[in-house]
C-alpha cells in the first residue's frame, strides 16, 4: 500500500505492507535510521518519531496509521536551529557522545521539554531514564534540561483549562 | 469511509462513528487497532480507529469527566489535578514511557487479551462507568459490574467508546505498582486505596489488590470492618485488622505467591499507618 | 610476524577505504548455526533444502589454523564434533538476503549424542606470604569468617555486535567495534592463512562498558572473513539482541570465602581466602582475570600474613570476559564486604578501621616490594566521612536497625550507609609489550599521528589533537588521528586499553617534540616512530606474584546511603558519593562520565542486572535483565582530590564500579540487619531477610 504523509516536512508517498511498522518503513524506504536497531516494543526510544508533534515510539505504530500525518525523524530534527541550540547546550554542560544513545536522548529530552515544558526535575530525570543506557551521561542531560527549561519563556500557569472539550 | 483492498488482511479506516458500529456489526471478530501497541494486523478483518476524532475526545463536566476510549493516556496526565483524580494520574504514570503514553489509549490498556490492565482497578474503586454502543443501542457498565462476571462482554457490533469517572476526589489516595513487564508474575502486583477520614473518623475505605495469576483481590470484610473506625488506628487494631487479611488471603482457592502475600500485607499496613496523616 | 620496514599503512585515507563500506545491496549475510544442547557429540545435522545462492560452511572449510586463540588459551572456531555448551557456533551460513538466511538458519537441527566432555584444564593459584601470629587463649584475637557470591553482568550496551568483512583479491579489510584491533588482525590472517600484513581492520569502540570489545569481536570477524572468502562478497554477520546476551562474555560470576584474624585493636594479623571464578566452557582471558582478583583482594590493607587461593572453574556455557572490571573488582567486592563483617564483629568504625589497616609508608604491598608514592586511602578515607557525615549516620542507622521490629510495624523505611575503598590497577605489567606511535608532518603543515588504539569518542580524539598542536605549535585543524591496525604491533591481553590510553598521550608529546626538532635538519615530510617499553621497575610474576602489578593505581572510596522500602520490597538509593585520587584530569567533563558509568554498573550489579545460566545452559532471558532506571541512580557526588604526588592523569574508568559495589551491599546489609550472601540483591532476598527475625548480622 502507498501512505501519503509528510516527513521531516516534505510531502511523500512511502510504500508498505499492512504489517509493516513505520520504524521499518522509514528505515527500509526512507533510508531513516541507518544502522539502528529497535527494541520493537516501545521501550528503548531508538525508533522514536515526532507524530503531529508528540513523541512516539515509531516500532509500535502501524504504517497505515501515518496517512495524511506530520512525521519527524530524529534526522529531521537534527537540520533544525533547535537541534543546533540545545545540543550546543548541552555540550556546555559537559556531554560526552555515546555512540549509542546520544542522538536519541537529544531528540527524546527536547520532544519531553517541548511536550512538558513545566516538568520539574525529579520528571526530567525520569525522562532522561526512560533511555536506558550505560553511559555516564544522565547528570549531564539533567542539568541540560534543566538550564534549558529556565531560558525559555515562562508557561501560563494556574490557569484551568476551561471545562468542556479537550 | 476509506477502503484499501489488498491480498490480506483487509484493513478498514472509518471517519466516523456511525461508519464503524455498522461495520463491526457486518463483520464480527474485526479487530480494533487504536493505539497500534498490537502494531500489527493479524486478523483477516482489521479497523484501525485512529481516524475517530470522536474517541479522542476528553470532556469534562461539573462532576464527571468522559474521556474517549482512544484518548492517549498523555492527554490525562495533561489535564489539571483539578479535572481528573490524582490517583488515576499516578497510575498512568507507571505504565510505560513518556513516548508511549503518548500513543497508548484508555480503552486499549482495559481491553488487553485475558487481563483487565493496569488502569481498571483504579476506575473500579473511582466507580467509573463504560459507555457500549452498537449501531442502534447505547449502555453504561459499571466497573463493578465488569469486576464480577471477570471480563468485558461486548454484544455484537458494539465498541467501547467512552470511561466516564466522577470527579469527586477521596481525601486520601495510594497507588503502588510493583513489577514490570519484566519481571515474573509471582513478583508482580499493583493497589489502590481511597480512603475518606472526615471529623477523626474514617468514613470510607476501599482497597484493593491486582495481581497477574489472580486478577482482583479485595476485601469486603475489611472495608467494612474499618468503615467508621475512630482515627488514628491504634497500633493493636492495625494488627487484628492485618492478622484477618492474611486470613482471608490463605483461604483463597488460588494463593498468592509468598513475595505477594507479604507485599499484600505489608502495603496494607502501610497504608493503614497513614490513615492517620490527615 | 613478519616486521614492515615502511610506515604503519593508513587504511582511513587510501583509496581501498571503500573496502570498508561496501554498498549494502553487495552484502551477503552470515549467520551462526549454533548448538542447541549444552554438550555431546554432533554426530549429524538436519535442515531444509539449502536455498539456491545461499552456502553452508563448516569446519572442514577452514583454510588456516582452525582454532582461536587468545594468549595461551584456544578453542576450535568451529567445532568439529564436541559441543561445549549451548550456542556454540558448529557452522555457519551465508546468502544474499538476511531474513532467508536467518529463516533458514532458524530450522537447523544439529543431532548430538549426549557425551560428559573433557572440560578445559582449570587455572589455580596458591599465594602464601608471612607467618600466622598464634592465636591462644587470651591473646584476644578474633577470627571472622564469610562467604560472598557475585553474579555475571551483561555489557548492557543495547547494539548487538556487528561485523564487516569483505575479502577481496588476497587482502581483507573487516569493519568491526574493537577494543583490540591487533587480535582482529591475527585471528583472521591464522583463519583465512593470510599474511597479517594482508589484513586491514578499521575498529572503532564504544568508550565504558567495553568487555565485549575485546577478544569477542575477533571471533566474530574470523567468521564473517570466512564467509567472504569463501562466497566472494562482502559479507554481514550481525548479532540479534538475544544471540549477543547470550554468547558475549559476560562478567564472571565469582564465590569467595575469606577469613580474618583480627587483634581486638582491629589490626588485620591475616587473611586467608577461597576465590573461585567461573569462565564458562574456554578460560578465555581467565588467567588475567583471576590474578586480579586476587590482586583486588590482597592490595588495599596491610598483611602480615596471607593465604590465598584462586580457582578458575569451568561450565558448558559461552566463555566470560573482562566485563565492568579486568579483574580487580571481583576481590575488591569481597574483600570490602568482609572488612564490614570485621567491623560489625568488632564494633569498630568501618571508616576508622579502613585506615588503620591501609598500607601505608614504609609498609611493604602483599608482593614485598614497599610502595614508593603514599598510599592515599588513608586521607580519601577521612574526606569521605567527612563529606558525608558517615560515622554519625553509621552508628545512628546501626542503632535503628537493631530496632528494626518496630520499624516495621510502622512501615517504615529501614536505613542503612555502606562504605568501601577501592582501587584500579592501570597497565598490567605482564609481558611488557611495547606501544608504538608514529607522527609524519607533510609539506602541507599536515600532521598524521598513527595510533594503534582507538579512540573511544570524539573529545579523546581532540585532546589528543590539541596536545600534538600545542607541542609542535600547529592549528589543532592541522592534526589527524589515523588509527592503524596491521598486527605488527602487538599488543597483549585486556590492559592493552589503559596502557596504551596512558601511554599515548606522553608518546604523542614525545613524537611531536622530536619532529619539532627533526623539521629544523631535514625538508618535509619527515617522519619520528615512538615506543614506550616498560621501565626497570621489575615485571610481574604472576606464577610468583612479586614484582609491581601495574604501571599505576587509581584509589578512590565510596559511600552509599540507601533506605529499603518493606512494602515494595525494593532498596532505594538516597545518595551516592565518590572520593577519587586519579591524578589532575586532562578532561574533567570524561572522567566524571566515566565515574558514573562504573557506578551505574556498580548499581547493576548489585541490584538488578540479574543474569545466570540454568543447569541445561539457557541464560536467564534478555527481557528479564533490567538495566537500574532513574529511581536507583540517584546524582552522584563526585570529589576528586590529589594527594598523592603522582602528576601524571592515570585512568579511571573502573573505579566507580570496583568501588559503589560494595558500598552499596554494606549499606543494605546494615539497613536490613542481614547477612546476604550475593549480589545481586533481588527483590526475591529482600523480601525473605524482611520475613527473618531480627537478629545479629
Amino acid at each position: 500500500m502507498k501512505v501519503q504523509l509528510i516527513l521531516n516536512g516534505d510531502d511523500l508517498a512511502l510504500s508498505g505492507g499492512p504489517r509493516d511498522s513505520l520504524f521499518a518503513v522509514l528505515q527500509q524506504r526512507a533510508g531513516l535510521f541507518p544502522e539502528r536497531v529497535c527494541c520493537e516494543q516501545g521501550d528503548c526510544g531508538r525508533c522514536h518519531i515526532l507524530l503531529d508533534g508528540k513523541e512516539v515510539p515509531s516500532c509500535l505504530i502501524p504504517f497505515f496509521q501515518v496517512r495524511e500525518q506530520e512525521v519527524v525523524s530524529p534526522e529531521g530534527f537534527q537540520n533544525t536551529e533547535e537541534y543546533r541550540q540545545f545540543r550546543a547546550l548541552l555540550e556546555e554542560e559537559g556531554l560526552v557522545h555515546c555512540t549509542e544513545c546520544t542522538e536519541v536522548q537529544i531528540f527524546h529530552l527536547f520532544s519531553f521539554l517541548e511536550q512538558f515544558p513545566q516538568a520539574d526535575a525529579e520528571e526530567c530525570r525520569l525522562a532522561i531514564g526512560e533511555i536506558p543506557c550505560r553511559c555516564g551521561s544522565k547528570p549531564v542531560l539533567e542539568r541540560g534540561a534543566r538550564r534549558w527549561l529556565a531560558s525559555r519563556p515562562w508557561p501560563v500557569v494556574g490557569r484551568e483549562v476551561p471545562r468542556g472539550h479537550h | 469511509m476509506d477502503t484499501i483492498e489488498i491480498a490480506q488482511p483487509l484493513l478498514y479506516g472509518p471517519r466516523t462513528l456511525s461508519e464503524t458500529l455498522a461495520f463491526l456489526l457486518a463483520n464480527p471478530g474485526s479487530q480494533l487497532i487504536a493505539g497500534g501497541t498490537s502494531r500489527a494486523a493479524e486478523a483477516p478483518v482489521a479497523v484501525t480507529l485512529h481516524l475517530l476524532d470522536d474517541l479522542k475526545r476528553i470532556t469534562s463536566g461539573d462532576r464527571s469527566l468522559d474521556v474517549g476510549a482512544t484518548a492517549p493516556l498523555s492527554a490525562l496526565l495533561s489535564l489539571p489535578d483539578t479535572q481528573i483524580p490524582v490517583v488515576l494520574k499516578e497510575a498512568i504514570r507507571t505504565i510505560g514511557t513518556s513516548g508511549l503514553r503518548n500513543l497508548a489509549t484508555v480503552g486499549g490498556n482495559l481491553c488487553q487479551k485475558g487481563t483487565f490492565g493496569d488502569l481498571f482497578p483504579v476506575l473500579l474503586l473511582l466507580g467509573a462507568q463504560l459507555e457500549l454502543r452498537g449501531q442502534r443501542s447505547s449502555r453504561w457498565v459499571s466497573f463493578q459490574d465488569l469486576a464480577e462476571q471477570g471480563r468485558l462482554s461486548l454484544a455484537a457490533g458494539e465498541l467501547l467508546t467512552k470511561i466516564r469517572l466522577p470527579l469527586e476526589q477521596p481525601g486520601l489516595h495510594f497507588y503502588q505498582k510493583i513489577g514490570s513487564y519484566r519481571t515474573s508474575w509471582e513478583e508482580k502486583l499493583s493497589m489502590v486505596c481511597l480512603a475518606s477520614p472526615k471529623d477523626g473518623l474514617l468514613s470510607r475505605f476501599r482497597l484493593v489488590f491486582s495481581l497477574p495469576q489472580l486478577g482482583l483481590l479485595r476485601s469486603r470484610e475489611l472495608e467494612a470492618e474499618l468503615t467508621g473506625r475512630r482515627l488514628p488506628l491504634p497500633r493493636q487494631e492495625r494488627d487484628a485488622s492485618l492478622a484477618r487479611l492474611a486470613d482471608f488471603l490463605a483461604e483463597l482457592p488460588i494463593l498468592p505467591s509468598v513475595f505477594q502475600t507479604e507485599r499484600i500485607l505489608h502495603l496494607s499496613r502501610w497504608v493503614l499507618t497513614r490513615l492517620d496523616d490527615d | 610476524m613478519a616486521r614492515k620496514k615502511k610506515g604503519f599503512r593508513d587504511p582511513l585515507f587510501d583509496p581501498d577505504h571503500r573496502l570498508f563500506s561496501p554498498p549494502s545491496a553487495e552484502c551477503w549475510h552470515g549467520v551462526c548455526l549454533r548448538s542447541q544442547v549444552p554438550r555431546g557429540r554432533v554426530i549429524g545435522m538436519v535442515h531444509p533444502p539449502l536455498p539456491e545462492g545461499m552456502r553452508l560452511y563448516g569446519p572442514d572449510d577452514i583454510p588456516g589454523n582452525e582454532s582461536f586463540q587468545v594468549n595461551k588459551v584456544r578453542f576450535p572456531l568451529l567445532s568439529h564434533n564436541t559441543v561445549h555448551y549451548i550456542g556454540e557456533p558448529l557452522f555457519l551460513v551465508v546468502g544474499e538476503a538476511e531474513a532467508v538466511v536467518r529463516a533458514f538458519a532458524s530450522q537447523v537441527r544439529f543431532v548430538v549424542v549426549p557425551e560428559q566432555n573433557e572440560p578445559a584444564a582449570g587455572i589455580t593459584r596458591f599465594l602464601s606470604r608471612g607467618v600466622v601470629p598464634e592465636n591462644s587463649e587470651g591473646s584476644g584475637f578474633r577470627v571472622v569468617e564469610s562467604s560472598f557470591s557475585s553474579g555475571a553482568q551483561d555489557h548492557g550496551r543495547f547494539d548487538a555486535l556487528e561485523v564487516l568483512a569483505h575479502v577481496t583479491q588476497g587482502t581483507v579489510a573487516v569493519k568491526v567495534r574493537s577494543q583490540w584491533p591487533a587480535h582482529v588482525v591475527s585471528s583472521v590472517a591464522r583463519a583465512l592463512d593470510l599474511d597479517p600484513a594482508k589484513v586491514q581492520v578499521l575498529a572503532t569502540t564504544t568508550a565504558g562498558v567495553t568487555g565485549n570489545q575485546v577478544w569477542f569481536p575477533s571471533l566474530y570477524a574470523v567468521y564473517a572473513a570466512l564467509l567472504s572468502q569463501a562466497c566472494g562478497k562482502p559479507v554481514v554477520l550481525r548479532l540479534t539482541r538475544q544471540e549477543d546476551f547470550h554468547v558475549s562474555p559476560k562478567k564472571p560470576e565469582c564465590k569467595t570465602f575469606l577469613k580474618s584474624l583480627v587483634a581486638s585493636d582491629g589490626r588485620l594479623l591475616s587473611l586467608s581466602a577461597q576465590l573461585e571464578l567461573q569462565t564458562g566452557a574456554w578460560p578465555v582471558m581467565a588467567e588475567e582475570i583471576l590474578d586480579r582478583a586476587l590482586v583486588g583482594l590482597l592490595t588495599p590493607y596491610h598483611l602480615p600474613h596471607f593465604e590465598v587461593q584462586g580457582r578458575v572453574q569451568t561450565s558448558p556455557t559461552p566463555p566470560r570476559g573482562p566485563v565492568g572490571t579486568q579483574g580487580e573488582g571481583l576481590g575488591l567486592f569481597a574483600l570490602e564486604s568482609h572488612v564490614d563483617d570485621i567491623c560489625r564483629e568488632l564494633d569498630i568504625d568501618p571508616v576508622r578501621w579502613r585506615q588503620q589497616n591501609a598500607v601505608v609508608v614504609g609498609q611493604p604491598w602483599f608482593t614485598g616490594l614497599v610502595p614508593k608514592t603514599e598510599n592515599p586511602l588513608h586521607w580519601l578515607l577521612a574526606e569521605t566521612s567527612k563529606a558525608t557525615d558517615f560515622s554519625r549516620k553509621y552508628a545512628a542507622y546501626g542503632l535503628l536497625s537493631a530496632n528494626r521490629k518496630n520499624l516495621a510495624s510502622e512501615a517504615l523505611p529501614l536505613k542503612g550507609i555502606g562504605v568501601a575503598s577501592a582501587f584500579q590497577g592501570n597497565g598490567l605489567l605482564a609481558g611488557g609489550n611495547p606501544v608504538h606511535l608514529e607522527g609524519r608532518l607533510d609539506e602541507d603543515g599536515q600532521l598524521s599521528l598513527y595510533i594503534p588504539l582507538v579512540s573511544p569518542n570524539e573529545r579523546q580524539s581532540e585532546l589528543w589533537k590539541a596536545q600534538a598542536a600545542a607541542t609542535l605549535q600547529i592549528p589543532q585543524t592541522s592534526v589527524r588521528i589515523c588509527p592503524v591496525f596491521t598486527g605488527e604491533h602487538p599488543t597483549g591481553g585486556p590492559s592493552l586499553a589503559s596502557r596504551a590510553f596512558e601511554m599515548v598521550p606522553r608518546l604523542i608529546v614525545q613524537t611531536c617534540e622530536a619532529l619539532a626538532q627533526k623539521r629544523l635538519k631535514q625538508a618535509l615530510p619527515v617522519t619520528v616512530k615512538s615506543v614506550f617499553r616498560r621501565s626497570k621497575t621489575p615485571p610481574w610474576d604472576s606464577e610468583a606474584f612479586t614484582g609491581q602489578p601495574f604501571l599505576s593505581f587509581s584509589w578512590c572510596s565510596a559511600v552509599a546511603e540507601v533506605q529499603v522500602i518493606p512494602h515494595r520490597a525494593e532498596v532505594e538509593i538516597v545518595r551516592l558519593t565518590l572520593v577519587v585520587d586519579a591524578g589532575p584530569r586532562v578532561d574533567e567533563a570524561a572522567a566524571r562520565n566515566a565515574l558514573v558509568e562504573g557506578a551505574q554498573m556498580a548499581v547493576g550489579w548489585a541490584l538488578t542486572e540479574v543474569f545466570h545460566f540454568d543447569v541445561s545452559g539457557h541464560d536467564s532471558g534478555y527481557h528479564r535483565y533490567r538495566l537500574p532506571g532513574p529511581r536507583e541512580l540517584p546524582p552522584l557526588a563526585i570529589l576528586f582530590l590529589e594527594g598523592s604526588k603522582e602528576l601524571r592523569p592515570r585512568g579511571l574508568g573502573n573505579l566507580g564500579a570496583h568501588a559503589m559495589a560494595p558500598a552499596l551491599f554494606n549499606a543494605i546489609r546494615q539497613a536490613l540487619g542481614s547477612s546476604l550472601p550475593s549480589i545481586p540483591v533481588s527483590r526475591k532476598m529482600l523480601d525473605e531477610a524482611l520475613r527473618e527475625p531480627v537478629g545479629d548480622l
